[in-house]
């Protein structure tokens, strides 16, 4: 009977106290579990990786940077200066470039330019369709490393083309294109060289003024224009 | 029978007011012994965590780069005791793949138009300490990085044999990983023909520990 009493009166008393502490053990219990089930099975590492491309594109003339043509014979007037076989009219461009790429070739003025006593310096002097450039390939790769030479519209002709002024459009100034290869057209430049050989009143054709230097009797000065090669990544 | 006798004690002993005591010791002896007999694998990067290919150079471009061993991770594989369920791990294995977060398939540059494609870049893993239960033959050669996660490692050397144990130590047991990027006709940057741009992304390295 006092076992009862006594009994009765501590759940009396702890039964608050008690329920208290068993839902907060069963807490606890179940956070404890809960991260004992949650250990990984499996990891993640994260390894950033970059890849930085520089632009490479570059063209140099290694020779022949400053042509000059110097007509003091009769001979010359009629006929012209051909580029000959000395390479003395030549000028050697390679080209190293990490995408691919198109050409410009324009001359400065729309003429050459008289230098020493120009009195009309807006105009011409002698016609520009006097200097004639063949385009010969010197790089690695048949056909040129993925390089079309001839369609561009500038100059379109294989041999033979007459020197236009630089406009900054392939439809009109273009020497060399990408060709759309899958190879592409980038390269060293071993793998991009080429030679402009040049020649001036030879009437050869492929554009080039039919009228010989004699007949167009220009004064006998100094005549002179730069001549571009704008190199832009296709 | 037992479990009755036992519910029936625990009741005696909460009304004699012993309960906070109890609750603790079970507690505090318990839970140490939960918390330590788990299954677990981790990874750590001991070196190379950062990967940059520069191309600044034609050769570069025409040859492509390699970054030989440039990562080492250690590998932790522990099969324990499991509790309150015990699962037999028996197998593991090392995988890869690119956090391609738009699905493309390519590195992003700093333009959204500059793309290059995730599989220039090609990753390779080899043996560095212990590691003996590692089979390596699926980067033997080379495998293409994608946003699909591939087998770079397996730690299922014995097939249907349980590997596990022997658990492996991210102390013992460590790995290369080899890069390239644009190596190989594919995967050449001068026929891709890429814009200049810095291109970058993550990659994912998974360690999966499974039944």
């Amino acid at each position: 009977m006092l076992f009862y009493y006594i009994c009765t009166k501590q759940q009396t008393i702890l039964k608050p106290k008690l329920m208290k502490k068993t839902i907060l053990a069963s807490a606890l219990g179940l956070i404890i579990t809960g991260s004992a089930f949650a250990q990984p099975v499996s990891d993640r590492s994260v390894i950033p990786l970059g890849v930085t491309l520089v632009q490479i594109l570059r063209i140099h003339i290694t020779n022949g940077g400053n042509i000059e043509f110097v007509f003091n014979s009769i001979n010359d007037y009629k006929l012209g200066i051909a580029n000959g076989a000395v390479g003395l009219y030549d000028t050697d461009v390679v080209i190293a470039s990490s995408t691919d790429w198109d050409l410009h070739m324009g001359a400065e003025d729309a003429g050459l330019m008289a230098v020493d006593n120009n009195p009309n310096p807006v105009t011409a002097s002698i016609a520009l369709n006097n200097i004639g450039v063949t385009v010969a390939w010197t790089g690695d790769g048949t056909p040129a490393y993925g390089v079309d030479i001839i369609a561009s519209t500038g100059y379109p002709n294989a041999g033979v083309n007459d020197l236009v002024a630089f406009t900054g459009v392939m439809l009109t100034d273009g020497l060399m294109a990408d060709a759309g290869t899958v190879a592409g057209s980038g390269g060293d430049n071993v793998d991009l060289a080429f030679t402009l050989n040049w020649e001036c009143g030879t009437m050869a054709g492929g554009g080039m003024n039919a009228t010989s230097i004699l007949a167009q009797s220009p004064a006998p000065q100094r005549y002179a224009t730069n001549v571009f090669l704008d190199l832009v990544a296709n | 029978m037992q479990f009755v006798a036992f519910f029936v004690f625990l009741i005696a002993v909460l009304i004699m007011g012993l309960l906070r005591k109890i609750i603790y010791i079970i507690i505090s002896v318990v839970s140490p012994i939960i918390g330590l007999s788990q299954s677990s694998v981790r990874i750590s990067v001991f070196g190379g965590g950062n990967v940059d290919f520069i191309f600044n150079s034609i050769g570069d471009y025409k040859a492509g780069l390699i970054y030989p061993n440039f990562t080492l991770i250690g590998i932790e594989v522990i099969d324990a005791v499991d509790l309150p369920l015990e699962v037999d791990y028996t197998r593991w294995e090392l995988r890869f793949e690119a956090n391609d977060a738009n699905g493309d398939g390519n590195f992003n540059g700093s333009k959204p138009l500059n793309i290059l494609p995730l599989s220039v870049i090609e990753l390779s893993a080899t043996q560095f300490a212990g590691c003996a239960g590692c089979d390596f033959s699926f980067s033997a050669g080379f495998l293409p990085l994608s946003n699909v996660s591939q087998l770079l490692v397996d730690g299922d050397l014995l097939g249907a044999a349980d590997d596990i144990p022997p658990n492996l130590s991210t102390a013992l047991d460590q790995i290369n990983i080899t890069y390239r990027c644009g190596v190989g006709v594919a995967n050449n940057i001068l026929r891709l023909s890429p814009a200049a741009d810095y291109y970058a992304d993550d990659i994912f390295i998974d360690l999966i520990m499974s039944p």
